[in-house]
């Protein structure tokens, strides 16, 4: 089986590095990407290794990482499948202090643990970190970080550190 | 003054109870007595945030042996009067911290061990670490990543020094919680 010619099928846009024999799909649109996901899952790639978020000044690109353990010749391969949306924009508010803060909203994504089970751990650390929501996944909740550290995602560029804000009972 | 079988009368027996309690309280052989009890009895509660417990546990193991000082670790907190912040401590886990502290009765001394614990360490601008002072009142600070068991032994002499400095605020500290 050779597997650029079967990426290939599924996806027009794959980004192959060859010498490192690391494999890209770029998928333009996000209607596809469970499409996608699902025929990858029928070649072979069976689990998710790592979800992750990345933050571009006007957009953010979510990239899954899957392998497989059942397939051999698939063995030695971590796929990325990566997808970018649009950034909404930042909105400004004032609290009753008079303090003006910036509030960035979430983007969206479907989510593909319908597909791949084993990303939902990975899933809810994306959301709590870059502000991902993953539609259809089912136990959204923050994985690592307290409650109140809503709408403000510490690994975006973007995440001004501010010690004074932190209260503790 | 006495009546016909010999007893004495001393007016209200709660008052003279009292009276003698705040005398024998305000002595200073009381006083010396209750410090040098106390200093040498400096129980941490075995709370391990962080990496720099690897080297609590190597000073309270017979290499070290800060068990000579009174340094004997205990599980529960309420049979406790020390607290030592081993490290850095996440915002998660400054509020187990804080619970812990406020179990412990009066009264209580804090030491805040290791680099992060006193300013942030490698975690300076980190997004979920918080440092030992801002949500403990604390009175000794050990330097190090990690510091020396040593380094912790001097701190508790530290801490021995404060109490014996200190020794009229011992008696009447009230439990808040």
């Amino acid at each position: 089986m050779n597997i650029k010619d079967e990426l290939s099928k599924i996806s027009t846009n794959v980004v192959i590095e060859e010498k490192k024999a690391n494999y890209k799909i770029v998928v333009d649109d996000l209607s596809k990407l469970i499409d996608i996901a699902n025929s990858l899952k029928n070649l072979g790639f069976d689990h998710v290794v790592s979800v992750t978020g990345i933050d571009y000044p006007d957009k953010i690109e979510v990239v899954w990482h899957v392998s497989s353990y059942s397939v051999d010749n698939l063995k030695g391969i971590n796929l990325a499948l990566s997808v970018a949306v649009k950034k909404p924009e930042p909105i400004k508010q004032s609290d009753p202090q008079g303090n003006i803060y910036i509030k960035r909203p979430p983007v969206t994504v479907p989510s593909l643990v319908s597909v791949w089970p084993s990303g939902i751990f990975n899933e809810r650390e994306a959301f709590e970190m870059f502000g991902i929501i993953f539609e259809g996944h089912p136990d959204l909740r923050y994985l690592m970080l307290p409650e109140d550290f809503y709408e403000t995602w510490p690994m975006r560029k973007d995440f001004t550190y501010q010690r004074a804000k932190v209260f503790i009972e | 003054m006495a009546d016909a079988e010999g007893l004495i009368y001393l007016g209200n027996l709660d008052d003279v109870a009292k009276k003698a309690l705040e005398f024998l309280n305000q002595s200073e052989f009381m006083k010396k007595t209750l410090s040098w009890g106390v200093d040498f009895s400096l129980w941490p509660v075995h709370l391990m945030t962080s990496c720099c417990g690897a080297e609590f546990a190597a000073a309270a193991s017979p290499r070290f042996d800060l068990e000579r000082l009174g340094f004997l670790p205990f599980g529960g907190p309420r049979q406790t009067n020390l607290i030592v912040v081993e490290g850095t401590t996440t915002i998660k886990m400054a509020r187990v911290v804080k619970r812990v502290y406020e179990q412990m009765p009066n009264p209580k001394w804090v030491i805040a061990m290791g680099a992060c614990a006193m300013d942030g360490g490698i975690f300076f601008n980190s997004y979920n670490t918080i440092v030992a002072r801002e949500y403990l009142p604390v009175d000794a600070y050990v330097p190090g990543c990690p510091p020396r068991p040593e380094a912790l032994a001097r701190a508790v002499l530290l801490i021995q020094e404060k109490i014996k400095r200190e020794k009229d605020k011992l008696l009447g500290v009230k439990n808040e919680h």
